[in-house]
């Protein structure tokens, strides 16, 4: 009896704890990203500039909304090779359409999104088809497209959706865009039954099915979802860049995957979260600004990320042991 | 007079490819009690209980529950109807908390939203009721073995479960776990609920269950009540089918002290196993599946070196820690899981050669000459039938890849070969060829020991019979004296003599 009681008492101090022992993975990323912007703030002075962080948050957005996708699937146990492909497929679709009013090119370059996911989340839950295969294979026949259909050439004046990058006061929509939907897509993966789902299969595929989750329909989902954030974040790439090219957003998945890792999420799946890979991904921002402020170039930069994403990974593996 | 059974099902029929699992089975479960399965290995107890709790579609037959026909076409229909299961491994994803896998499947919620007061409050009280004390925001992964079977029993409890299925919950929980268990379920029958209750284990069942179904190559034989049967008498309805496999000639006499075991130990698996293998002679290890053969066998061999104990090979003390100190003192092992002994998608030669590629160096390249020879020598001697020896070998029947894999080890010409599960899969006609071949090896002075969970073959394979059962040898048989019935008894522990 007493132990009933005790474990009803407990139970509304857990309800804090309920993601506590997330807050720990995610206590390193957190110092380290301190870190770095002390460092940044000592080196250059100008770092700390509202306008140079909130630029930060705008150069981000088309990775940052890309990541979102790309930690939902590497949650749920998959990953997507095809994010940049479809960005820049996304970011043609919107192009050829871009004398038609806005919410028409929205929905054509929505769909093309959505329908890249449908095909790759198809491949993986009903047909499965290893991640890796499958969207390595719409990677490479999405990029062909896009040059067979330019034939390599650029659309340039895109301009009927610039204000996509436009500001609202001191700040960009993008940098907006960008919070707004990393808060909604943490609610997403830890307050509903899907994203818990999500975890529930990246964990163990085979209990969850047994469990009687429903974990084909729940696959296909993240990569439906990832497909679909890869339109969004294509539109703001042509709107910023003025242009719709065919090798857009080149290597776009290798930053999202490398971001999300550093975030604490794991390649095997049911491990990480959203916020992790929010925090992965202003680790890089910072560096990449920081780099810049100081003068040092593209290589150096990824002369580090690649020591970072090490670093990360054995300082989370050691973690959970 | 009406009968009050929560459960009828009347004709089951299951078909696998190639095995007919289950033959027109009725089963009548009656309300509020425990109701055990039994049967050998493959009686097709488990696929019963997969059939009636919707993870495998039936191909004939009825299933009543509560007095109504029911269809379940998944184990959410079932656990709907209000069927849990608790599965012998525990079916939980480590990376996700205790209380989320315990609703798992069916997360209480608000619309979209995982309503998480409910969420933390109901698995604190499951959990509470079946004694789970750590905190439920844990990841379930943190648990012991005996707290995720605990967990199993939380989560039937949180889906209101009126029939509990427990499939051989206890076979990895220690003593002290296992009486919680039997505690909590005997909670539970007193609140109403029914359980079924697969096992193996004879004192068991004595203690717990009120009537037994017996199951014998997928059909039933008889449902009879536990206080009107002894366990002699309920072993009697378990065995006893015929086969008509044709065995060699059994060893005329044994030769010299090959492999002695004294005294091998290691914690929870096994424990004080003593025994001795002869030159000329198969020696078969019997026993329930999960009984500790195998890890016996994988400690000699150095998979997973036992905790003490010591180890001879013709009479000198061999340490092995790995299998590379086995492999060197002259024992072969051929594995229970033959694909783990194999590259599948690599040729029959290649597969052959694996292990003695060094046999074939000469000035630092492989001889592909020799090495073809060799191969095309023992697929021969072995009669592999395949169109070459470039076949893949997962092209090959389960009977010419378990010969290919004899065929790698025959080409290390050790002193002692142990077959686990040698002719698991595969049919009678490729069975009597691999009975050949163990017995060509003794005859021609090597030692055999041979892991059966099939008890004619077991007998008819043997010249001696060592009997495991919960991780220690509780018998000891020539071959003479071996009856399917004695070694049952031995496996299920109601003999001793070890």
């Amino acid at each position: 009896m007493d132990n009933n009681a005790c474990l009803h008492e407990g139970a509304a101090a857990k309800a804090k704890r309920f993601f506590s022992f997330k807050t720990n993975d995610k206590l390193g990323i957190l110092i380290a990203l301190l870190l770095l912007v002390i460092v940044s703030s000592i080196l250059s002075p100008s770092f700390l500039n509202a306008n140079n962080l909130l630029n930060i948050l705008r150069q981000n957005a088309m990775l940052g909304i890309v990541l979102l996708g790309m930690t939902l699937v590497i949650i749920g146990g998959g990953i997507d090779l095809s994010v940049g492909s479809t960005v820049a497929v996304c970011g043609l679709v919107a192009g050829y359409c871009m004398h038609l009013p806005f919410p028409i090119i929205f929905v054509a370059v929505l769909a093309t999104g959505l329908a890249a996911g449908v095909v790759n989340g198809y491949l993986i839950a009903y047909q499965k088809m290893e991640p890796f295969i499958a969207t390595l294979s719409s990677q490479i026949a999405l990029r062909g497209l896009c040059l067979f259909l330019t034939g390599g050439t650029y659309i340039s004046s895109v301009k009927s959706f610039s204000w996509l990058n436009g500001k609202i006061g001191i700040v960009s929509v993008p940098a907006i865009l960008l919070v707004v939907m990393f808060v909604v897509f943490d609610a997403l993966a830890v307050k509903t039954v899907f994203g818990r789902n999500v975890f529930a299969i990246g964990g163990g595929e085979v209990a969850a099915k047994l469990s009687g989750i429903k974990t084909r329909k729940v696959k296909m989902m993240t990569y439906v979802i990832s497909g679909g954030l890869c339109a969004l974040a294509a539109l703001i790439n042509v709107a910023r860049l003025s242009t719709a090219e065919p090798l857009a957003a080149s290597a776009l998945e290798v930053d999202a995957i490398a971001a999300a890792l550093v975030g604490g999420n794991s390649l095997l799946g049911g491990r990480g979260s959203i916020s992790g890979a929010f925090l992965g991904l202003l680790v890089f921002a910072v560096l990449a600004n920081l780099f810049n402020l100081i003068g040092l170039g593209a290589s150096e930069q990824q002369i580090f990320k690649g020591i970072i994403i090490v670093i990360a990974v054995l300082i989370s593996q050691r973690q959970k042991r | 007079m009406q009968e009050d059974y929560i459960v009828q099902m009347r004709g089951i029929r299951k078909q696998f490819p190639g095995v007919l699992a289950l033959d027109g089975v009725d089963l009548s479960i009656r309300r509020n009690q425990i109701h055990a399965i039994v049967g050998e290995n493959g009686a097709g107890k488990s696929t019963l209980m997969k059939v009636l709790s919707g993870i495998y579609a039936k191909d004939a037959g009825e299933i009543l529950f509560d007095g109504k026909p029911v269809v379940f076409r998944s184990a959410m229909d079932a656990r709907n109807a209000g069927i849990g299961l608790v599965h012998q491994e525990p079916q939980v994803v480590p990376t996700v908390s205790i209380a989320e896998n315990i609703c798992l499947g069916q997360l209480p919620h608000h619309k979209l939203f995982v309503d998480r007061r409910t969420l933390l409050e109901e698995s604190a009280r499951v959990c509470g009721y079946v004694g789970i004390t750590k905190p439920v925001t844990m990841p379930a992964g943190r648990l012991s073995m005996g707290e995720q079977q605990l967990l199993q029993f939380a989560r039937a409890l949180y889906y209101k479960s009126r029939l509990i299925i427990m499939d051989e919950p206890t076979s990895s929980l220690t003593e002290h776990e296992k009486e919680h268990i039997f505690g909590i379920v005997r909670k539970l029958q007193g609140e109403g609920v029914t359980f079924v209750y697969i096992t193996h284990r004879m004192e068991e069942l004595f203690e717990l269950c009120d009537e037994a179904t017996v199951l014998k190559d997928g059909a039933l034989v008889t449902t009879v009540k536990i206080s009107e049967i002894d366990k002699k008498g309920l072993v009697n309805l378990m065995v006893g089918r015929e086969v008509g496999l044709n065995f060699p000639p059994k060893a005329e006499a044994a030769g010299r002290e090959v492999l002695r075991v004294e005294n091998l130990t290691k914690a929870g698996l096994f424990h004080d196993v003593s025994f001795c293998v002869h030159a000329g002679e198969v020696v078969g290890f019997g026993g329930l599946i999960g009984a500790g053969r195998t890890e016996i066998m994988d400690a000699v061999f150095g998979m997973n070196p036992a905790d003490s104990g010591k180890v001879f090979m013709n009479g000198k003390e061999v340490v092995v820690k790995s299998p590379k100190e086995a492999i060197a003192a002259k024992i072969a092992y051929v594995t229970e899981d033959r694909h783990s002994g194999m590259v599948m998608h690599a040729s029959i030669r290649e597969n052959m050669t694996l292990a003695s590629l060094k046999t074939f160096v000469r000035h630092l390249f492989i001889n592909e000459g020799t090495r073809t020879q060799t191969a095309e020598k023992f697929r021969k001697r072995l009669a592999i039938k395949a169109p070459g020896l470039s076949t893949p070998v997962d092209n090959l029947s389960g009977g010419n890849q378990q010969k290919v894999v004899f065929a790698k080890w025959l080409m290390q010409d050790a002193d002692l070969y142990i077959f686990d599960e040698p002719t698991r899969g595969v049919d009678v006609g490729a069975k009597e060829e691999i009975y050949k071949l163990i017995r060509e090896l003794t005859n021609a002075g090597k030692a055999a020991v041979v892991i059966s969970s099939e008890l004619p073959e077991l007998i008819g394979m043997s010249d001696r019979i060592l009997v495991v059962h919960n991780g220690a040898i509780t018998g000891e048989l020539p071959y003479q004296e071996a009856t399917e019935n004695i070694i049952i008894q031995y496996a299920t522990g109601v003999m001793k003599n070890g």
